[in-house]
């Protein structure tokens, strides 16, 4: 079914083929795609073939995927029978580089296998993962003995928290729900720069299992279970907030009560159901709240304690990873104005309050916009159309079946959106910089990173999973600029309205992930990733993490096959004629030793090329 | 006058010059600045060495725990007011004179104090225009909006300016810096550094400031800078910047974007690598694990090498997070005050042995000071905060300014839970950091448009 009055808006084939798809989902975001006869795959894509049992699924799958002759694997170069880039397989890798860590060969290749796009999501939903927290308390015991230490010491376990986080992110099958946990932990922020918060690796490793554990969930879940959190509790001090006692000078601590309003739902002024700000009639924003109700929130959040402990102690004893317990003693129980003029009656118990304004919170008009604008920076786009967040904004109020905030309607919603399908083909301004752990596990991914689980002096054995020469992997903030629950504050990396100086802010473009791109952060990402590039399979790989290039070196003979694979696993088949000239000429040049040593180098060269272009940097 | 005039225009001529293309090299900016100037201006005839360097506290320094009144009438009243988080009389450090006296973690500075080296700037916050307690009653006066936000208000501290909501303003010391530029000799690195990432401070129209890792000595892009040899990676090299290249002519500005903050780190890294092989070998110790340490000894070696770099003036910007004490404040704060302690007094020595002195001048500065009632173990945000300021150059020993009354619903109070109305504000303390520099007086009302609401615009504690 050809939908002929669809207008084009550029003439490049892709995008052409892109509008065709589009044209035959569902309006308002398809969410099938068929393989009706309308649209047309241009070769063959192997859609079957023996699975090889490998560790972590990358380029393995290359050799199958163009070859179409189904082989298990094994050394030589197959024959080309169709192409890498079908309409289908640049579909499936723009779409899991918004969805998951990174597209792998693999993963593309069953995605286009499944061929819909809603069993994928099921598929997604339904797959196994596992909490980390009880793996890193397993692996404590290694690293006290490592350390000769007498007692547990909690505090290191930031070691196996951020090398389990990686392993997950890397290797999990469950793609897309850690995606959004870890989108979530860019909304819902705490830190272990936070000096309280720097030895309770328990409590952050709970906290991040609790995000996973919610990412399909409800939004009012989320909202409950972070504020009852005690790595929340104790970074942002909720955590034995008392009521008021006017002879010792104490109110109660307002900063939870500021943040959750702040940053965990509603903003600072009020929102159009697009994102835009409601301005009054002399041009000027709304504010959402003032002052007042920052303290009568801040009243509400008292009287919670860490469990199994008394109140007079130290902020630490009790269970980090439990849920807070009330303590009705040392909870206000004077009345309470809320949002939208809701008042909370005396006498209520720290539960009772916590459940109503907690409710009163998630019903406030303004969150569905707020948020679901911040879920589309995530994943799809630094600058929605106000159409596309209206479009996810009423789908957080209501999916479909009366439910208000909806998880994965709402994920879905953002990743089905034609913008986020199809936006690049008709808008120069869609796209997003990758934020750095993002850049560097799509990297790892479609590259099978290979694990590494020795310190540089042999430390923590079985406790490492990836190593990099430049940096400890719990040090990335500083040598990347971020890392995970590792941001400078509770407001992340970056804020979601900056614009860099230059082209950005002149154009008033939005891109929060220039905030942290500098010289340094720079220089340090480049110089990491193409370490392990260009120090793959050679004696080098000693000192850390690097990849699996031997099917890459299978096709790497063939200039134009190489290409077109990167350009499928980087750039999601966006690879213009002037940047493919550019590498070819360069892999043309007479700066290469002959035969297989030479195939080699040329490999690496063509992929640090890659990676190195503003075309895999900017996600579009 | 109208020389003042032309470089109005000149600035207005360059944001619109510097907007609409992709972000200049600086080395392109500084061609672009030579050629913009009608005639001599005030500041290319500077040949002293300056610079300031900003310290930044995030989170909220609790200042009023700080530096503590220590007359017996004086200390009395905060203890009134502080209770559970008072400090011991005892512990205290008192200044000459003993009327006040610093936080026991902070012995070094305490006595730089005395020696002159450090002056305290009591109360200073974000202002539009002064406020008193019946002004404020009666809502007859224009406030900073959002006052008790960390974000809006470090972005004042950093900016001079009211946060605009999806605004992007520059700092004042990158406003302060694009007169400068106008003066310098010509070079490939921006007299603007950061030990801490990206920053409003130094955010300006002609310059991004240069960010550096304290421990690394970045030396730029491996692999993708083959100059003749080896023939690879010469050839690669060729390539990668004909990708480049491509992206201005791509129409996605974000790549472009990219591709020119490739471009200028590129330049910037090769340039201060050269220039880095002059460095001092500084003989005083720097802390290894104090973070701030390990910044200013940067900060200590890029001044060393600022003839090299032919830079005649300098800012930078350092900091420490961790200052949002609602809870468990005592020991947070102390273990804070005593790395500020040790990290300026290492930097201070390191100046002392470059014998600069009186050329360096550093300064606190934080997104609000604190509650002087408690949340129990810790207090809130707030408003009026005191500042350090250290350098030879600086009046030090003394206060400047008043010391505010710390009684709550007293006169200073904003309210009733001792929220301290600033009585100097940023303004005025940023303007006079920034006429020691060199900035004229016109020059700095243009840089501080609310800085005319003021009494004055030099509160004078730089001789």
């Amino acid at each position: 079914m050809f939908v002929t009055h669809y207008s084009l808006k550029t003439v490049s084939l892709f995008a052409f083929l892109f509008l065709l798809i589009s044209a035959c989902a569902e309006a308002g975001g398809g969410n099938v795609i068929k393989n009706e006869g309308s649209v047309k795959t241009v070769g063959n894509i192997n859609s079957g073939g023996p699975s090889n049992a490998r560790d972590s699924s990358g380029l393995l799958r290359v050799k199958s995927m163009v070859s179409g002759s189904g082989n298990t694997g094994g050394s030589g170069i197959t024959r080309v029978t169709g192409n890498t880039l079908t309409i289908k397989s640049i579909y499936a890798a723009r779409f899991l580089t918004q969805a998951t860590f990174g597209p792998t060969a693999d993963e593309i290749r069953s995605f286009v296998q499944l061929d819909d796009v809603n069993k994928w999501f099921e598929q997604q939903v339904g797959a196994t993962y596992r909490a980390h927290l009880p793996y890193v308390k397993e692996r404590q015991a290694a690293i006290d003995q490592f350390l000769k230490l007498e007692k547990e010491a909690e505090s290191f376990a930031y070691i196996s928290r951020h090398h389990r986080w990686w392993d997950s992110a890397i290797n999990s099958k469950a793609q897309l729900r850690h995606r959004i946990a870890f989108a979530l932990s860019q909304i819902f922020v705490v830190s272990e720069k936070n000096p309280n918060l720097k030895d309770a690796q328990y409590a952050l490793t709970d906290y991040y299992d609790m995000l996973v554990r919610n990412a399909f969930g409800n939004f009012r879940t989320i909202l409950e279970d972070v504020s009852l959190h005690p790595a929340m509790g104790i970074f942002l001090s909720a955590l034995k907030n008392e009521k008021a006692d006017r002879i010792k000078n104490i109110r109660p601590d307002e900063n939870y009560a500021r943040e959750i309003m702040q940053l965990f739902s509603i903003g600072v002024h009020l929102l159009n159901q697009d994102g835009t700000p409601q301005l009054n009639s002399q041009g000027n924003t709304i504010p959402t709240y003032n002052e007042d109700l920052v303290k009568e929130f801040a009243k509400v959040f008292t009287g919670w304690n860490l469990a199994h402990t008394a109140w007079q102690g130290h902020m630490t004893h009790g269970s980090t990873t439990q849920s807070m317990v009330p303590w009705n003693n040392y909870h206000d129980m004077t009345e309470k104005q809320l949002l939208n003029e809701q008042k909370l009656p005396e006498d209520q118990k720290a539960e009772q309050d916590l459940d109503a304004a907690l409710d009163n919170i998630f019903n406030h008009q303004n969150v569905a916009p707020f948020i679901s604008k911040q879920l589309i920076q995530r994943f799809v786009t630094s600058n929605p159309k106000p159409a596309y967040v209206k479009r996810v904004a009423n789908v957080f109020d209501d999916n479909g079946n009366g439910v208000r905030g909806d998880m994965l309607a709402v994920i879905k919603a953002i990743l089905l959106d034609d913008e986020a399908r199809n936006g690049a083909g008709y808008d120069p301004g869609f796209g997003k910089l990758k934020e750095p752990l993002l850049v560097i596990s799509h990297v790892w991914r479609a590259l099978s990173a290979i694990k590494f689980d020795r310190g540089e002096y042999g430390d923590f054995p079985g406790v490492l999973v990836y190593r990099i020469p430049q940096a400890e992997l719990n040090e990335f903030t500083g040598t990347f600029g971020q890392g995970i629950l590792s941001a400078p504050s509770v407001f992340n990396f970056y804020r979601t309205d900056y614009s860099p100086p230059g082209v950005l802010r002149e154009q008033s473009i939005t891109a929060p992930e220039f905030q942290i791109l500098n010289e340094n952060t720079l220089a340090n990402l480049l110089n990491t990733l193409n370490w392990q590039v260009q120090n793959s399979h050679t004696s080098e790989t000693q000192w850390g993490t690097t990849f699996d290039l031997q099917p890459l070196f299978d096709i790497g003979d063939d200039t134009k096959r190489l290409l077109d694979v990167l350009n499928l696993v980087f750039l999601s088949g966006q690879m213009q004629d002037d940047l493919r000239q550019i590498i070819h000429k360069h892999l043309n040049s007479p700066v290469f030793p002959p035969g297989s040593a030479g195939v080699k180098v040329r490999v690496k060269d063509a992929i640090t090329l890659v990676i190195s272009s503003p075309d895999f940097m900017v996600q579009r | 006058m109208k020389h003042d005039e032309s470089r109005r225009q000149f600035l207005k001529k360059l944001a619109s010059i510097t907007g609409g293309a992709a972000l200049l090299s600086t080395q392109q900016q500084f061609q672009l600045i030579q050629s913009a100037l009608a005639a001599k201006n005030d500041y290319s005839s500077l040949s002293d060495y300056k610079s300031l360097v900003c310290v930044y506290l995030y989170g909220g320094n609790d200042a009023f725990n700080m530096f503590v009144p220590n007359t017996s009438s004086g200390y009395q009243q905060y203890v009134n007011v502080r209770q559970t988080l008072a400090i011991r009389q005892e512990y205290l450090l008192p200044v000459a004179g003993e009327r006040h006296a610093f936080h026991p973690s902070m012995s070094r500075l305490r006595n730089l104090y005395d020696q002159k080296k450090m002056a305290l700037i009591s109360n200073v916050g974000t202002l539009l225009e002064p406020v008193t307690r019946s002004t404020l009653q009666k809502q007859a006066v224009q406030l900073p909006p959002n006052l008790y936000s960390h974000s809006h208000q470090a972005e004042m501290w950093m900016t001079g300016l009211p946060p605009i909501t999806g605004k992007i303003q520059h700092g004042w010391g990158g406003r302060m810096f694009d007169l400068f530029m106008q003066g310098l000799k010509s070079g490939d690195i921006p007299p603007v550094y950061s030990l801490l990432g990206n920053n409003e401070w130094q955010s300006s129209v002609t310059t991004i400031p240069f960010s550096i890792n304290p421990w690394d000595d970045s030396t730029g892009f491996n692999y993708l800078s083959g100059k003749k040899w080896p023939k690879r990676e010469k050839s690669r090299t060729t390539a990668w910047e004909n990708i480049l290249k491509l992206a201005s002519s791509h129409s996605n500005p974000m790549k472009q974007q990219w591709a020119s903050s490739i471009g200028i780190a590129r330049e910037r890294l090769a340039s201060f690598s050269d220039a880095f092989a002059h460095v001092a070998d500084i003989k005083t110790s720097f802390d290894n694990d104090n973070h701030l340490a390990m910044q200013l000894r940067k900060v200590a070696q890029i001044i060393s090498i600022r003839k090299v770099m032919g830079q005649h003036r300098q800012i930078f910007f350092v900091g420490i997070g961790g200052w949002d004490t609602h809870g468990q404040q005592l020991t947070t704060h102390a273990d804070l005050l005593s790395k500020l302690d040790n990290a300026l007094y290492s930097f201070q020595s390191a100046l002392a042995e470059l014998r600069l002195e009186k050329s360096v001048t550093s300064f606190t500065a934080s997104d609000f000071g604190r509650s002087l009632t408690a949340n129990g173990d810790g207090t809130d945000h707030a408003w009026g905060t005191h500042a350090l300021v250290m350098g030879g150059a600086v009046n030090g020993g003394q206060i400047h300014g008043e010391m505010p009354q710390l009684v709550l619903g007293g006169d200073d109070d904003s309210g009733n839970d001792g929220r301290i109305i600033p009585t100097i504000a940023l303004d005025q303390y940023a303007a006079t950091l920034a006429k020691w520099m060199g900035v004229s007086n016109s020059d700095l009302n243009d840089i501080f448009p609310y800085l005319r609401n003021f009494a004055t615009s030099d509160i004078g504690f730089m001789a």
